[in-house]
């Protein structure tokens, strides 16, 4: 039992494990921890085509996605920064898009995703879906670094 | 309340540690559920003689007691979470009352964390 709080404390992004949300009732709380919304929106994210990956919000999350890529902890909710309230959430994303898409399409279609499935899956209302896309992914790029064998250029 | 008192009440059979134990055993087979959570920045527990019981803290409150259950979910696509957290108090209501446990004051119910499995995108 010990061990599932290990990888709470290793949480993706020290921001993300913020303040928890409440939702009050007479029998008691609800509180939904900030991780498990950064997680649903990055998710919900991933699921749109076109987005390429979710990239590290400055360097002190670089830094823990390289700890997390070292002990294979979750990554999911790297790349997402949520401000929860109450009733609430705020989500801001970095992310990479595929070459040849239509960013507007693709960001109206990510912020979409993450609206709903936070709401349906949580209750809370999303307020702003704050979007960054900061490069853009050239699928050539890859394979021509993995598959052709170096071009030579005098026989 | 005095110990004299508490141990002529039905319930005073029910030590914290006891109900802790019953409840993390019946909240860990509430369907979405993949473990207790510990909580992430202060421990969640029941603590007694030489006995821990992570993720369930039962105390006495002043108008009975006071439950609180720390889970990580598991992600589905249909995962909804308000659901989730009413099926855990009504769980742990249930468990209470096979214990004979009575005046609950409130039952606190936080999702820690989410599992998500390989393969999902």
């Amino acid at each position: 039992m010990a061990d599932a709080s290990i990888p709470a404390r290793a949480e993706p992004s020290a921001r993300a494990t913020g303040t928890p949300t409440n939702l009050l009732t007479e029998q008691g709380r609800t509180t939904i921890a900030s991780t498990v919304v950064a997680k649903i929106a990055g998710l919900a994210a991933r699921e749109v085509p076109g987005v390429h990956a979710l990239a590290a919000q400055g360097a002190g999350e670089a830094l823990a996605g390289l700890t997390q890529r070292i002990t294979g902890s979750d990554l999911r909710s790297y790349g997402v920064n949520v401000e929860v309230g109450e009733r609430e959430a705020i989500v801001s994303l970095r992310m990479t898009v595929d070459y040849g898409v239509s960013i507007p399409q693709v960001a109206e279609a990510v912020r979409r995703n993450i609206i709903n499935r936070i709401q349906a899956m949580t209750g809370l209302l999303v307020k702003e879906v704050n979007i960054d896309v900061i490069d853009l992914y050239f699928p050539d790029d890859e394979q021509a670094a993995t598959t052709a064998p170096p071009e030579r250029r005098v026989q | 309340m005095s110990d004299h008192e508490r141990a002529r009440q039905p319930s005073a059979v029910m030590d914290e540690v006891t109900i802790a134990r019953a409840l993390a055993t019946a909240v860990r087979h509430v369907p979405g559920v993949a473990d207790i959570s510990a909580g992430h920045l202060v421990e969640v527990a029941t603590y007694g003689p030489a006995a821990r019981v992570l993720g369930v803290a039962v105390q006495r409150g002043p108008g009975g007691w006071q439950i609180a259950v720390h889970v990580r979910a598991v992600y589905t696509a249909t995962l909804d979470l308000r659901q989730l957290a009413a099926r855990l108090r009504t769980t742990v209501r249930e468990a209470l009352a096979r214990l004979g446990v009575e005046a609950i004051e409130a039952i606190d119910v936080a999702i820690d964390d989410l599992l998500v499995e390989e393969g999902t995108p």
